[in-house]
């Protein structure tokens, strides 16, 4: 329903605060997941959302220029998030006694899942920003790689390159685990 | 869930698994998820209300990150009921069900902006407005905006009168005398500093007020008799005005300026800081103190953390180039004291504030976290600077310094210039000039950035990496000992000499 229109960005600098809530309805949700996945509790998830766009309202108050809000956001839930990361270091792979169900599985199916789940969040987490983006957006809100490009502002190619280097990161990281 | 996604494209069957059971969250807390978007909501409150600095214009940070916003008390701006959450809650769910509804062709509507008075949400619209006054420093500029407004409250005249609804006629009358008074007081205030131009603006405001009374008169013909009291009054009060308007002469009461101490001129750094006069006759509701004089005791190096201001009394021009506003900040206390927009002089840590220039002096260390400096840093000798979040419209200098660090998605406009110096690690920076490090000795990591100029590397020693870089210009690496490590960096321009394979 939402594209970020130029009307909408110009608005959002005039500090109008209909489309401040707008902005908040549209991606509070991604950002959510985002920081759900990567912190994987939820009051915390919900602590970064609310502090990232407080960090948002902040900047806008003061006037900040950016080229692209989405970006923009990930990039300060991104912050957050390392933040909290090097105040409370990720704690070796334990499984947790509610794991996330997958109704259809099988109790073993679920210990894998899970074990997955904590491998590849500890593993994402010695990612770069961009790196650790590039998954995301690619891979789990399935977005397109110009789609990509246009928030990290690069082209194309340089975007696929990015994925590239991630996922053999990525890959090298959880064989290295093992 | 049949259609291919991108991870059947580009992954293989167990890196796809592994990240789809990474992917799979449960849905969002409804609670929760409320209660962060009602947490939300009471910022832009706060924020919106926020004049454009807080009541001191000293602004103490803690520890804790500094939050502007954490100071503010919902303020009677005329608005109590918008202290309460859920009336706020409820005028912001007609808004998002008015945008819902008329936004089908993906156009934002702004349902407040065609709100009249006596619309739930007509408050709205005037906390907007008040907004856009609080954030336009310049007299001038406001008197203009006030204008405007009033014109504005004529238009919703005109429709009320069109839907008939003439008890709101007089709020809305009201309105428009209040703009009316606040245009001319504004322009009372650029008096003091610029007579000139506030002239000019009083001819401009008679002829708007000629026109405005004419389009009043005109509206009284189209009322009822019991209706026109409110439009007769505020075409009385403009009479007034205007026999006022045109006595007007240069001899406006100047209110003097509150007296402070003196100014220390940054080193090094360009006097541009635009400061408004503050007059000690402030306009009932709002004050322009943006830059808050503290009547201070005197000398020229003061201790702690006080704000040094000092506007010459007597002018009625303000210099072409107003001078600079130092803040110490002090080494020993926790507190960072920083005024905003100006420059400062860094010895702990600044977070989320517009600044000018930062200096980070000989021997300091100094923390900046999300601030953004209009100008640019400098780090002198034997100082530490580690830079997070932070954006940087200009350059970033050091010499001589101990270390650097710039990090976490920081933008620098400039370049990065770091020489002589110790240790210093660039990291997903983006850094739309050069990066040059020379000469240094410590170790450093420039790591995953991105560099809109050349990537420089000369006879540093202590050992140095640079990875992962996204680099438009070239990538120069010249007698450092060792040579650089790393690679995987994308150069647009060459890999030179001892970069050559990175």
């Amino acid at each position: 329903m939402i594209t970020e229109t130029f009307a909408m960005k110009k608005a959002a600098v005039e500090f109008d605060k209909q489309v401040l809530v707008e902005i908040y309805e549209y991606y509070s949700p991604e950002i959510f997941r985002y920081a759900f996945r990567l912190l994987d509790d939820n009051d915390l998830a919900e602590d970064c959302v609310a502090e990232t766009f407080q960090r948002f309202l902040i900047a806008m108050r003061a006037g900040t220029e950016f080229e692209n809000t989405r970006a923009y956001l990930y990039r300060i839930a991104h912050n957050w998030i390392s933040d909290h990361f090097r105040r409370h270091p990720v704690p070796t792979v334990a499984l947790k006694e509610e794991a996330h169900q997958d109704p259809e599985g099988n109790p073993s199916q679920l210990v894998v899942q899970e074990i997955d789940r904590q491998r590849v969040r500890a593993a994402l987490l010695q990612l770069t920003a961009e790196q650790q983006l590039v998954i995301e957006l690619r891979f789990l809100e399935n977005l397109t790689h110009e789609e990509i490009a246009g928030m990290l502002g690069r082209s194309v190619h340089a975007t696929r390159a990015l994925q590239y280097r991630a996922v053999e990161a990525l890959r090298r990281i959880l064989s290295n685990e093992l | 869930m049949t259609e291919t996604t991108n991870m059947d494209v580009d992954l293989d069957p167990v890196l796809k698994r592994m990240l789809t059971a990474y992917g799979n969250i449960p849905a969002r807390i409804e609670e929760s998820a409320r209660r962060t978007r009602e947490k939300f909501l009471m910022e832009i409150g706060n924020v919106l209300l926020e004049p454009t600095l807080p009541r001191s214009a000293v602004r103490r940070s803690s520890q804790a990150p500094a939050r502007f916003y954490d100071l503010v008390r919902l303020r009677k701006i005329g608005l109590p009921a918008f202290a309460n959450p859920m009336i706020l809650r409820r005028l912001v769910m007609i808004l998002i069900a008015a945008a819902i509804v008329f936004s089908g062709a993906g156009v934002t509507v702004h349902a407040s902006s065609s709100s009249l008075p006596g619309d739930a949400i007509y408050p709205l619209k005037t906390m907007v407005e008040n907004a856009r006054v609080n954030l336009t420093i310049d007299s001038g500029s406001r008197a203009r905006l006030y204008l405007d407004y009033a014109g504005r409250r004529l238009s919703e005249i005109r429709s009320l009168i069109n839907e008939e609804r003439y008890t709101d006629l007089a709020r809305a009358a009201e309105e428009y005398e209040r703009n009316i008074l606040k245009a001319l007081s504004a322009v009372d205030r650029l008096s003091q500093s610029d007579s000139a131009r506030a002239a000019s603006l009083r001819v401009e405001i008679s002829a708007v007020l000629r026109a405005y009374t004419e389009t009043l008169s005109q509206m009284l013909a189209d009322l009822p008799a019991d209706a026109q009291p409110a439009i007769r009054r505020a075409l009385h009060a403009m009479e007034s005005i205007a026999g006022d308007n045109n006595e007007e002469d240069d001899d406006v009461v100047v209110s003097t300026l509150t007296p402070a101490a003196t100014i220390t001129p940054l080193r090094g750094g360009q006097p541009s800081a635009t400061i408004a006069a503050s007059a000690t006759q402030a306009a009932t509701d709002e004050d322009v103190t943006n830059f808050t004089n503290t009547p201070d005791s005197a000398a020229s190096q003061t201790p702690e953390g006080t704000a040094v201001t000092n506007l010459p009394e007597t002018s009625t021009t303000f210099p072409a180039e107003t001078p600079t506003v130092v803040v110490i900040v002090p080494s020993d206390s926790p507190t960072s004291v920083v005024v905003e927009g100006t420059n400062v002089i860094c010895t702990s840590f600044i977070h989320a504030a517009t600044v000018l220039n930062v200096e980070v002096p000989e021997g300091a260390a100094c923390a900046l976290n999300g601030t953004i400096v209009q100008g640019n840093i400098y780090v002198r000798n034997d100082a530490t600077l580690i830079a997070q979040d932070v954006r940087v419209n200009g350059n970033l200098q050091a010499e001589g310094a101990a270390n650097v660090e710039v990090l976490a998605g920081s933008v620098i406009v400039g370049n990065i210039q770091i020489k002589q110096g110790g240790s210093a690690r660039i990291e997903d920076a983006t850094v739309n000039g050069d990066i040059q490090l020379e000469s240094n000795n410590g170790t450093f990591s420039i790591l995953a950035n991105r560099v809109g100029g050349n990537l420089q590397v000369f006879q540093n020693s202590g050992g140095n990496t640079i990875a992962d870089n996204s680099i438009n210009g070239n990538l120069q690496c010249k007698e450092n000992s060792p040579a650089p490590s790393g690679g995987n960096n994308e150069v647009q321009g060459n890999k030179e000499d001892q970069c050559a394979g990175l």
